[in-house]
């Protein structure tokens, strides 16, 4: 029986990974689409406003803008996945190590902010689930609802106000040193991942109170109490259990925020991450660097949220035996 | 109906500050030319850098120009695109919201899909690859913010449509022989205006939030007309020697998009 649950749950995610090769296709599609259409031409765009029509055209004949719509797309789309991403218009040079060494600068951001917000949302979700209505509760809900709505950088320059320029605690920018230690490193993005973190451990505390407010009024739970267990025990071994999965998707959710919180956040702190260098492609229009960069968005994006997925169908019996058809 | 929700906006201190701080910046985006003690965006380049005083209350920026008249007149064109973008992006999104949830079946299932996918890219990566393209204007800000609300009020007007579709007065106006837009939009909508008010109040904090990043970001509204994202990001460099031309406009944009949220938040819990 085992045996058929899992290959119920591997044809399951066999479906979702197909599912979503076909929208990353169709995304691509719409990103080449998006940047090819929009107004703009490319040989003014490289060799400026007063160039000679010539120049203009030979310029265009070498990026080999000449050709096809459709031929360009699938020349695009063959170069990406053997690795060859093309070059930069601005800089003249290949993208895919550029746009791996600022991913995996990203990485590290999101990673150490991650590492930060999980725990303290889940912390935040769980106390006040706990001291529901009470004081505690109300300032944390309070601070949740008041920080989901400032905008990143305008909480980054008051970080950096007091924290950079008042108290000479922190660097106002994120340029971690070439030669620096975990520790160093860890002292040049606190102001980043404390900037970017309120929003995320907004939404992940509130959800997680939910859930926990739920599991606490339910019959087993109360079973649970008068059988006379020890509350902790009752908590920590029925609720949470249960509590917790929701965090689970939302916080895939969160991916997406975080990367758009990245790109400014990035900005304000002079952070080499690749929310960065979208925005300087964006703003010189450099389209191969644009695309690129938002394909690979996407393509993380989508990730996330199926090992999301993945993993809340693996950890909850419920909805396992829905996606597999019953096979359990 | 207006006199309740007015009552329990003003039931608690904490929402009556809120809605009086949106008013005040609404009264101040109207009539600001007839407040503000200078030009916001005339330069007095003997008097750069100066901290906030009995002539300048909140200083001067690198150009000698007064941080207070540049945040008065700033209200403006925040809110002007704001409520512009907001405005267009929830009549789109409860249209779509509404066909979606009243037809059902493959037109429901198309629309949503490709909102989802839309929904699954952050908001800013879209805005600032289209407006990179586009290239930054008043009006491509609006469409562009507009084009980013319109899903997620489409999800939620379709739930709220899905609890109604099936009532007794709809299937009336179908035996009666009215056409689908009727039934949209003379006997759905005025249900579900209680959910469409929330989520435009919602939508609008999000909106402003979206206006001021991208202005920040260089997207937006462009020197030198006086806006508070462009303000932060213009005072950034010289921070240091005076932090009243970043802290000013941060303050500006954070009062206001707190105090919208806490009416949303308070309209949805009523």
């Amino acid at each position: 029986m085992a045996r058929s649950a899992d290959s119920g749950l591997l044809r399951y995610f066999l479906r979702r990974l197909a599912v979503m090769l076909g929208l990353l296709v169709l995304v691509s599609v719409l990103i080449f689409a998006m940047v090819e259409i929009l107004p703009g031409d490319v040989g003014n765009l490289i060799l400026g406003q007063y160039a000679t029509a010539e120049n203009v055209d030979l310029v265009r004949q070498q990026l080999g803008l000449d050709r096809p719509l459709a031929v360009r797309y699938l020349d695009w789309m063959g170069g990406f996945l053997t690795g060859d991403w093309g070059d930069s218009w601005r800089l003249g040079t290949p993208l895919a190590p550029l746009i791996g060494r600022r991913l995996y600068n990203s990485v590290v951001l999101a990673g150490v902010a991650f590492a930060f917000v999980i725990p303290v949302s889940i912390t935040a979700g769980i106390v006040s689930a706990l001291r529901r209505d009470r004081l505690t509760d109300r300032v944390i809900n309070g601070i949740s609802v008041v920080s989901i709505t400032i905008p990143e950088f305008v909480s980054s320059m008051f970080l950096i106000l007091f924290f950079s320029l008042l108290l000479p605690w922190f660097p106002s920018s994120a340029m971690v040193p070439e030669d620096a230690g975990p520790l160093t490193t860890l002292r040049y993005l606190a102001l980043p991942v404390i900037a970017i973190s309120p929003v995320l451990i907004g939404y992940i505390a509130r959800t997680v109170r939910a859930s926990m407010i739920t599991e606490l009024g339910a019959d087993y739970t109360r079973t649970a109490y008068l059988k006379g267990l020890d509350p902790r025990t009752v908590i920590t071994k029925h609720v949470l259990r249960n509590a917790l999965l929701p965090a689970i998707t939302v916080i895939a959710n969160q991916i997406a925020w975080l990367v758009g919180g990245l790109v400014v956040i990035e900005a304000v702190f002079n952070y080499p991450g690749i929310g960065q260098l979208l925005l300087q492609a964006a703003l010189v229009q450099d389209v191969p660097m644009l695309e690129a960069i938002v394909l690979i968005l996407a393509a993380i994006l989508m990730l996330s949220n199926l090992a999301a997925d993945l993993l809340y169908t693996m950890l909850n019996p419920r909805v396992r035996a829905q996606a597999t058809g019953g096979a359990t | 109906m207006i006199g309740t929700r007015l009552r329990t906006l003003l039931a608690s201190p904490g929402v009556t500050l809120a809605v009086a701080v949106v008013l005040g910046w609404l009264a101040i985006a109207v009539i600001w030319p007839l407040l503000v003690p200078y030009g916001p965006t005339a330069q007095q380049l003997g008097g750069r850098y100066a901290p906030p005083s009995a002539e300048h209350w909140l200083g001067t920026d690198n150009l000698g120009r007064d941080v207070l008249s540049r945040i008065l007149a700033g209200s403006r064109s925040v809110l002007i695109v704001g409520l512009a973008s907001t405005t267009l992006g929830v009549a789109v999104g409860t249209t779509l919201g509404l066909v979606a949830g009243f037809y059902r079946g493959r037109v429901d299932e198309l629309l949503m899909r490709s909102l989802d996918l839309l929904m699954a890219f952050p908001i800013i990566v879209i805005a600032s690859v289209i407006l990179a393209m586009l290239g930054p204007s008043r009006l491509n800000l609006v469409l562009v913010i507009a084009l980013m609300l319109a899903p997620y009020n489409a999800r939620v007007v379709r739930s709220a449509v899905l609890s109604w579709r099936d009532r007794d007065f709809v299937a009336a106006a179908r035996l009666r022989g009215e056409s689908g837009a009727y039934i949209l939009f003379r006997e759905l909508l005025p249900n579900i205006m209680g959910t469409v008010n929330v989520e435009f109040t919602m939508r609008l904090a999000l909106s402003i939030f979206a206006v001021a990043t991208l202005s920040f970001l260089g997207f937006g509204i462009q020197p030198p007309t006086p806006d508070w994202g462009l303000m932060v990001s213009e005072g950034r460099p010289f921070y240091q020697i005076a932090p009243w031309v970043v802290v000013a406009p941060a303050a500006a944009i954070a009062s206001l998009v707190v105090a919208i949220n806490v009416v949303a938040q308070r309209l949805r819990a009523s």
